[in-house]
């Protein structure tokens, strides 16, 4: 069965790459994608940059990227990042493992003190992430059209804390990872993924972790901070008969 | 009367059956680099609550019922097998 690109709509943007520089042609790259999807685009990204991509739930839009002649795989990946920058969407790296890509709202979400929080949920973790205990091997986490309430699932048992959600939240999630990952790094992942789409992820002692949209976060935030007269029961030194009442409310 | 119901029954049956057919896959992205080449194939999902699944594959290579024979980068044109067809 022979395979043709579809035809092109009139409206659909076209990259065009080129490369100036010289270099080995052994390394370089020729590239053509039309009428691709988002999700094409960020593919053809994952497998040229070797980098996990965390999304969030974006829209798909048709684009074309073609390349001359042969470029640099970076120059490839600046016309895929192009492509989707002229959708409105952000791509920002983040060490060097990780691509992310979503609006500029969904980015914001994406904070430095996610780290700290997963640093705090991996206590044996360092705020690197270099270390390779426990390690993902790669394409152990595979997300396709997942629900949160999967998503979850899995973050409670990389953390091994009880999740405390006080409203259902609806999303679906794509993640692959392509790369191993420490299970700090595991679990930034995670929080970033959920970042992306607006949820926000709270260590509340030491066994439990909230799940609040990222757009009240701040009042949760302030809320467990206050002294409350039940706070003592969400500590980790709290006596054998409390211990056993929370098993209970699991 | 009972033919023509039983001829009206086959008719639906074989609408149904022509709507229930999934598109063709669609060619997306063909790519060559240090004398490898790729093709990005979406396949449309099969039920409407599935998503298209995206493919990757290199000429030899298999995903499921779709094995990519050849790509053709600068045609942009890849050749595919469909269950062995």
């Amino acid at each position: 069965m022979a395979l043709r690109f579809s035809k092109q709509t009139a409206n659909t943007k076209t990259i065009r790459i080129s490369d100036s520089s010289n270099g080995n042609d052994e390394n370089r790259v020729l590239i053509q994608m039309q009428e691709a999807t988002t999700s094409a685009v960020l593919k053809m990204h994952e497998l040229f940059s070797g980098r996990t991509i965390l999304r969030g739930k974006i829209h798909e839009f048709g684009a074309n990227v073609i390349s001359e002649s042969k470029v640099s795989v970076s120059k490839v990946l600046e016309g895929l990042e192009q492509a989707l920058q002229e959708q409105g969407l952000a791509v920002r790296q983040e060490g060097s493992k990780i691509t992310m890509a979503g609006t500029k709202a969904m980015m914001a979400n994406v904070t430095p003190d996610l780290w700290q929080i997963a640093t705090q949920l991996t206590p044996t973790g360092t705020p690197t992430g270099n270390s390779q205990d426990d390690a993902l091997p790669a394409g152990v986490v595979s997300f396709k059209n997942t629900d949160m309430d999967q998503v979850l699932a899995i973050l409670s048992e990389l953390v091994d804390r009880t999740l405390l959600q006080p409203r259902t939240l609806d999303s679906t999630f794509y993640l692959r990872t392509v790369t191993p990952f420490s299970k700090l790094e595991a679990t930034y992942l995670f929080l970033a993924t959920l970042a992306l789409h607006q949820t926000s992820v709270l260590p509340v002692g030491g066994k439990f972790v909230l799940i609040v949209p990222s757009r009240e976060a701040d009042y949760f935030k302030r809320l467990l901070k206050q002294k409350m007269p039940s706070q003592e029961l969400l500590q980790e030194n709290s006596t054998p008969t409390q211990e056993m009442s929370l098993e209970t409310s699991r | 009367m009972k033919t023509s119901i039983l001829i009206l029954g086959l008719f639906c049956a074989l609408i149904s059956s022509q709507a229930a057919e999934a598109p063709p896959p669609q060619l997306v992205g063909v790519a060559e680099f240090g004398g490898k080449q790729l093709a990005l194939i979406e396949v449309p999902p099969k039920q409407s609550w599935q998503t298209a699944d995206l493919l990757a594959l290199m000429p030899g290579q298999k995903d499921g019922e779709i094995e990519l024979l050849k790509v053709d980068p600068s045609a942009g044109s890849a050749a595919i097998s469909l269950g062995g067809k």
